[in-house]
């Protein structure tokens, strides 16, 4: 159906004849795509008061999210150095099995503070390769090696302390298949990327210049309680989650 | 639509739900658990004026849904997405096959969607021979069972391990088992294989939002990223309501939408999709479809009576509270949405005299409201489609079910204005029931409605005196049997109220004993004193 009809016959099921909505435009209801305005003052609060927050105040959070992380089998890890969180994750590699077998293989987002990791260096004495999401990859390349990768590990935009949620931008250096392909996700953000509520994400969103065409919230790894309510983790994401937290 | 011809009736289906202890027994625990859940973080929320900012957000949108739908699509294409508007089911199933032929698809997966099951996609796609392969594990163990979901969230909840164990021995050939984590697996390996290898995917849309045009949808499993990642091409099917105008409404029907499904503060994934993979991006589908469904909602929308029904999120909570649901089950509603919701839906979308029976099943005990995150009067709905029901709506092509029913309730309501002959009815009435009383109730009488009555429930005796007759003799004292002094208590007299309580076994407390007019409670008795 033309779109000009479909419409029109919303309009007529809203009681508006035909003189009514012939010059019918946004411009005749006020606000009603308004929440991206700057001097939305709801918005502009929450940036604020997420901007002003200080140590004490993202050390809160970071408890608040060890809290709500706990039974969604997320698991935390706070570091004090970028270092540090380098030895977490390949310890982490280094211990996690593959789950459906062939060489250890990480898919990795090309991101400056993964970078700073210098994980392909640190991982290649243990025989574990790192692929590098970038935009000279064929998307048959991409593909394989995300599908061949028992880990992917993705930096983050913003941290939900209270829902436990990471909020993720797709990009040509951060493919949407990495976080959710390989059977355990890693996640790295710093301590001041932890926000307290959705209310705050959603005000960061709306300030953005332009949201990409795909972005995703994710709390931990996948699970279903679909047979007898009894609850499974690993469903058809990654069966396990990390995030490290570099508090410097 | 309907998938199959119904085979039995809803009453013959509600009976046979009713005698299923296994089906009572899950539904039972999924009430406990998520039901009770969800009215608890109501109770607690910080916010609470969440609910009703949220539908006063979305009424405001459903106001504007033209201005609205036209500000999504128009970003979506510009981003590259294609928007298609379908009037009704078959333009939007023709739609998607078209969409799957142009791009040579020969496999599907799906994410659950009730839209999918609403415009029947699956059999056109199958006719065409694409294979359809549901991708939520609930759906998978319905599609490998060839079984109808019965929950909007926990779609095989009316099956157990073993039932799910014998299944997937037979299909998948794995070796027994009814652990769960052990099935699971066995799910996850066999639909990796499908999700990755898959031409296309089709999924619903939770919340889209017209304000920076995207759709967006929640899962817990996973599969629908997949299906949204991995295949070549990804159709959206929407609701033409379910869209918000800004990020803000998107935000509180968000929060709302996981706590009323399932008591989460958030889904495990939350994805939001605006079009097609972009240009140096090597993942994502390479043609987005988003195709937005009337098919019967601008009758709903036009409808002052019915239009806030589409403020629905779809949570699936008014099924986790519902007294009726919670032992009628999902399957007997016969519709694409089973519940409270799906009683108010169904018939608006199929036709009120088509699916008569579903909003006079309901109990109009008004739990549903409570639960609504959006606080939608599904019992107002309800009496509506009743009234429609008994005295016709030109309007929604409704004829009155029973003329015989209405014709004994205007008579019923002259006669009750009218002292003496309502009167002479009660003393009719009296004789005539005095063959059939035992133990003080009425459990089997041979005529006209009564009889249909109490095929299935027992019918209180009219009362050998009325209030206003015991009253005029001083009787209301309970002269024949002084009560006893103390606390205020319901009398539990005769062998009738016990055994009314003996039918209905999940009543923990006993029924306040309707049979027991001629001895009062206390409670009238000091009144009484206090008079004198």
């Amino acid at each position: 159906m033309e779109q000009q009809t479909f419409l029109a016959t919303i309009r007529s099921a809203l009681g508006r004849n035909r003189l009514h909505t012939a010059s019918r435009t946004e411009m005749d209801v006020p606000g009603l795509f308004d929440s991206r305005a700057k001097d939305n003052l709801e918005e502009q609060d929450a940036l604020l008061t997420s901007s002003r927050r200080g140590r004490e105040g993202l050390c809160t959070l970071l408890e608040t999210l060890r809290t709500v992380a706990a039974p969604l089998k997320l698991q935390i890890h706070a570091v004090s150095n970028i270092a540090d969180a380098a030895i977490t994750i390949a310890t982490l590699a280094t211990e996690i099995e593959t789950e459906w077998g062939g060489p250890k293989q990480i898919a990795m987002h090309d991101h400056p503070l993964l970078n700073m990791l210098d994980l392909p260096a640190l991982l290649e004495p243990e025989g574990i390769g790192v692929h590098i999401a970038n935009a000279e990859d064929t998307p048959d390349n991409a593909r394989q090696a995300v599908i061949a990768s028992y880990i992917g590990i993705t930096s983050a935009e913003w941290c939900v302390a209270d829902c436990a949620a990471i909020a993720l931008q797709t990009s040509p250096r951060q493919p949407r298949a990495t976080s959710l392909v390989p059977s355990v996700h890693i996640a790295v953000i710093r301590l001041n990327q932890l926000l307290a509520s959705l209310p705050e994400l959603y005000a960061h969103l709306a300030v953005e210049k332009s949201l990409p065409n795909s972005f995703t919230f994710i709390s931990g790894p996948s699970k279903t309680a679909d047979i007898e309510a009894c609850m499974v983790h690993g469903a058809h994401g990654p069966r396990a989650m990390h995030l490290v937290i570099v508090e410097e | 639509m309907r998938q199959s011809p119904p085979s039995q009736t809803y009453s013959q289906a509600a009976g046979k739900a009713i005698k299923d202890t296994r089906l009572r027994a899950s539904l039972r625990m999924i009430q406990d658990r998520i039901g009770k859940g969800t009215m608890a973080t109501w109770a607690n929320l910080p916010d609470q004026s969440l609910r009703t900012d949220a539908k006063a957000a979305r009424m405001r949108t459903l106001e504007n849904l033209d201005l609205v739908l036209e500000r999504l699509a128009t970003t979506i294409q510009a981003r590259g997405g294609h928007i298609f508007f379908a009037a009704d089911a078959e333009e939007a199933r023709t739609y998607c096959l078209d969409v799957a032929r142009r791009n040579n698809v020969r496999s599907v997966v799906k994410g659950k969607s009730m839209t999918s099951s609403e415009i029947g996609v699956d059999a056109l796609l199958e006719a065409n021979g694409i294979e359809v392969t549901e991708t939520d594990l609930g759906e998978y163990i319905i599609q490998l069972a060839e079984d109808r979901p019965s929950h909007i969230i926990a779609p095989c909840i009316h099956m157990d391990r073993r039932q799910i164990a014998e299944l997937f021995t037979k299909k998948l050939g794995i070796e027994y088992t009814e652990d769960p984590p052990t099935l699971t697996r066995a799910a996850r390996k066999t639909l990796r294989e499908k999700l990755l290898n898959a031409d296309m995917g089709i999924t619903g849309c939770n919340i889209a939002c017209a304000e920076t045009g995207h759709i967006s949808l929640v899962s817990n499993e996973g599969n629908i990223r997949m299906s949204t990642t991995m295949p070549r091409v990804h159709v959206s099917l929407m609701g033409m309501e379910r869209v918000t105008a800004t990020l803000r409404e998107h935000n509180m029907l968000l929060r709302l939408l996981t706590r009323g499904a399932a008591v989460q503060n958030i889904s495990t994934y939350v994805s939001f999709i605006g079009g097609p993979r972009q240009p140096g991006e090597t993942d994502g589908p390479e043609e987005f479809h988003l195709v937005i469904i009337d098919n019967g909602r601008s009758r709903i929308l036009a409808d002052p009576k019915y239009r806030e029904v589409l403020a629905c999120i779809r949570c699936g909570g008014c099924l986790n509270i519902c007294p009726v649901y919670g032992r009628i089950g999902g399957h007997t509603y016969d519709s694409p949405y089973p519940g409270p919701i799906g009683a108010v839906v169904t018939p608006l979308l199929y036709g009120i005299n088509e699916r008569a029976d579903l909003c006079r099943g309901e109990t109009l005990c008004g739990a549903c409201k409570d639960i609504c995150p959006v606080g939608n009067d599904l019992p107002r709905m309800l009496s509506e489609l009743r009234h429609a029901l008994a005295y016709g709506d030109p309007d929604w092509h409704v004829t009155p079910v029973s003329t015989a029913e209405r014709t004994a309730f205007r008579f019923w309501a002259w006669a009750i204005q009218h002292r003496a002959v309502y009167d002479m009815l009660l003393r009719t009435m009296r004789v005539v029931q005095k063959p059939f009383i035992k133990n003080g109730i009425i459990q089997r009488f041979p005529l006209g409605p009564a009889a249909r009555w109490t095929k299935q429930r027992d019918l209180v005796p009219v009362a050998s005196a009325t209030f206003a007759e015991r009253w005029k003799h001083g009787l209301v004292a309970g002269s024949q049997t002084p009560p006893a002094s103390g606390a205020i208590q319901m009398p539990r007299h005769n062998d009738g109220a016990d055994r009314i309580a003996d039918h209905t076994p999940s009543a923990s407390a006993p029924l306040p004993d309707a049979a027991s007019d001629t001895r009062p409670p206390n409670g009238i008795t000091s009144t009484q004193k206090v008079k004198e």
